[in-house]
């Protein structure tokens, strides 16, 4: 869906934002954009958006380059600006109707968006009257403005207080999972990100470090997977995964087992995992990805050193 | 294809220029007004003489030409915080994007200040149209507008704020006292400063016999016309070319 080979980015002036970047995100994964400020997010940003042209390298969006099919690509994308650049003295309706109507998309799918995103309410009031967070709201709304394929959200939670981060991860999690498209956050909160990504491109000082599936990164990078087993009988299925070798460690929380095991004895625990839901003990398990700060640390670390 | 293609284009030019005229309305509405006032007072002042409506017209022509500088502010301001990229994010191409703020700060200031003259002569002194000078005047105003703010586009889309409004101000107030020192001490240089103020030009050499050595208005009026079409060709490859 988006590949990236071999690209630099100059600004003028000698500013190296990008230097040989190559990645690619598949579709309908929730891909993460992880590296500290400065790092090159936000003109990776602009490039699949193709507000920028790529100094060197090739940047494709569904085989097209953004900076020449500006409008094709564009059409197919929701983007959420790292800062919040709306016109203030504006209503909300006002606006969200504008860029409907440049997008040719009904003023039906203001309403639409209004709803999915809790703004409905507040369609009549000027956005300089808003909070930080919904002001971000609008901005998710503005994004998802005629069913876009591809939503790029360049720091959603930036400068919002704990709960409207919270609120708006939520968000993104359920626009997910309910519509499917595919998502790019670009952020240097790991632990927002863990909530939700299930795809990382690291990348520091304009630099891709790695790139994948937390899966296949975790496989990697770390020594441990982690899975978690839901089940009516947490207690009795810690004590029969503990007979296990291979298992490094176990945490009951509530109804869930969460069990941490080699990396290259998935199989088998997985195998055995099968065998103990026969016997009714596990309701559904999932293997979840590696802390994602885990796998920074050590993709910086071997980058560095 | 190519005229739907066209046709699609002038929508996207039109729908973004209302909504962003929409924003400017509230200044919009108070040029409109002063102009309206201005105009009908200089011309039942200057009956019977179009010479008097001449002079009173650079007034209200000041005026145009400052309230010009200070919307194209909101064009620096709107590139410099980004704004712009939320436009171009739903399918406004940048040359569209361009052009729909070249309608708000060059096509509908030059037409309501085209109206603003013939309008209040239309009602109050209609013999006055029929005079040939009416239209020279109407023409020069045209193209100075026109020079005036493509200039200014080009500053502009370098996200300069600073420079547009000093660049502005000194085109506005400071340009015709230098055509007039020029006239009297460096003549050569008027019909080079003639080309970024044909309207000025024009005013002077009709008053001033220094700039009968000097080609005539209508020249420095062709000049003037090259060189705004060179500027908003340059403005539109270099939006191209904009990093936003």
């Amino acid at each position: 869906m988006i590949e990236f080979v071999d690209v630099y980015k100059v600004y003028k002036g000698g500013v190296v934002a990008l230097q040989g970047a190559s990645f690619t995100v598949p579709s309908g994964t929730l891909a993460c954009l992880l590296g500290p400020n400065g790092a090159g997010k936000t003109t990776t940003m602009k490039l699949i958006m193709g507000f920028l042209r790529p100094s060197s390298g090739t940047v494709k969006v569904w085989g097209l380059e953004p900076w020449i099919y500006e409008k094709e690509v564009r059409s197919r994308i929701g983007f959420l600006p790292e800062r919040p650049i709306y016109p203030s003295n504006v209503r909300v309706y006002t606006f969200l109707k504008h860029l409907a109507n440049l997008r040719r998309v009904p003023v039906s799918d203001v309403h639409r968006v209004s709803k999915l995103v809790g703004i409905e309410h507040l369609l009549d009031r000027e956005i300089k009257t808003l909070s930080r967070g919904y002001v971000q709201r609008v901005g998710i709304a503005q994004a998802l403005l005629g069913d876009p394929e591809l939503l790029l959200l360049d720091e959603p939670t930036a400068n919002l207080d704990p709960r409207a981060r919270r609120e708006i991860l939520e968000l993104v999690k359920v626009l997910h999972r309910d519509l499917g498209v595919t998502i790019i956050i670009s952020s240097h909160i790991i632990p927002e990100l863990q909530e939700v990504a299930r795809y990382a491109i690291f990348i520091d000082r304009g630099k891709v470090l790695d790139h994948g599936s937390l899966e296949e990164l975790a496989r990697k990078y770390v020594a441990n997977a982690i899975y978690v087993i839901e089940s009516s009988r947490p207690r009795d299925l810690a004590i029969e995964l503990l007979k296990k070798d291979y298992v490094r460690g176990i945490y009951v929380h509530d109804d869930r087992v969460e069990v941490h095991v080699d990396m290259d004895r998935v199989n088998d625990l997985e195998e055995y995992i099968k065998e103990l839901a026969g016997r009714g003990m596990v309701k559904s398990y999932s293997f979840r990805t590696a802390y994602l700060g885990e796998i920074y640390e050590k993709i910086v670390g071997s980058s560095h050193g | 294809m190519r005229r739907s293609l066209d046709l699609a284009m002038v929508r996207e030019v039109l729908t973004h220029a209302s909504y962003v005229m929409d924003q400017l309305l509230r200044g919009f509405v108070v040029v409109v007004c002063l102009l309206a006032a201005f105009q009908s007072f200089a011309t039942i002042a200057s009956l019977p003489y179009v010479e008097n409506l001449k002079m009173g017209s650079v007034i209200t022509f000041i005026g145009m030409l400052a309230y010009v500088t200070f919307q194209m502010t909101s064009l620096v301001e709107e590139l410099g915080r980004g704004e712009a990229m939320l436009y171009l994010a739903h399918g406004l191409t940048k040359r569209c994007y361009l052009a729909s703020w070249i309608l708000i700060l060059c096509v509908v200031p030059i037409v309501v200040f085209v109206l603003s003259i013939v309008v209040p002569i239309a009602i109050i002194a209609p013999s006055l149209l029929n005079n040939v000078e009416i239209p020279t005047l109407i023409a020069y105003t045209v193209l100075h507008l026109a020079t005036f703010s493509s200039i200014l586009f080009l500053l502009a889309l370098s996200k300069r704020r600073g420079l547009v409004v000093a660049l502005g101000m000194a085109m506005t107030f400071l340009l015709p006292i230098a055509l007039s020192l020029a006239t009297y001490y460096f003549t050569s240089l008027a019909p080079i400063l003639g080309i970024v103020c044909p309207y000025y030009y024009y005013l002077t050499y009709e008053t001033s016999s220094k700039l009968r050595i000097c080609p005539s208005p209508p020249s420095i009026g062709l000049a003037s016309l090259v060189l705004t079409m060179i500027l908003i060709y340059a403005c539109f490859v270099k939006v191209k070319k904009l990093d936003v």
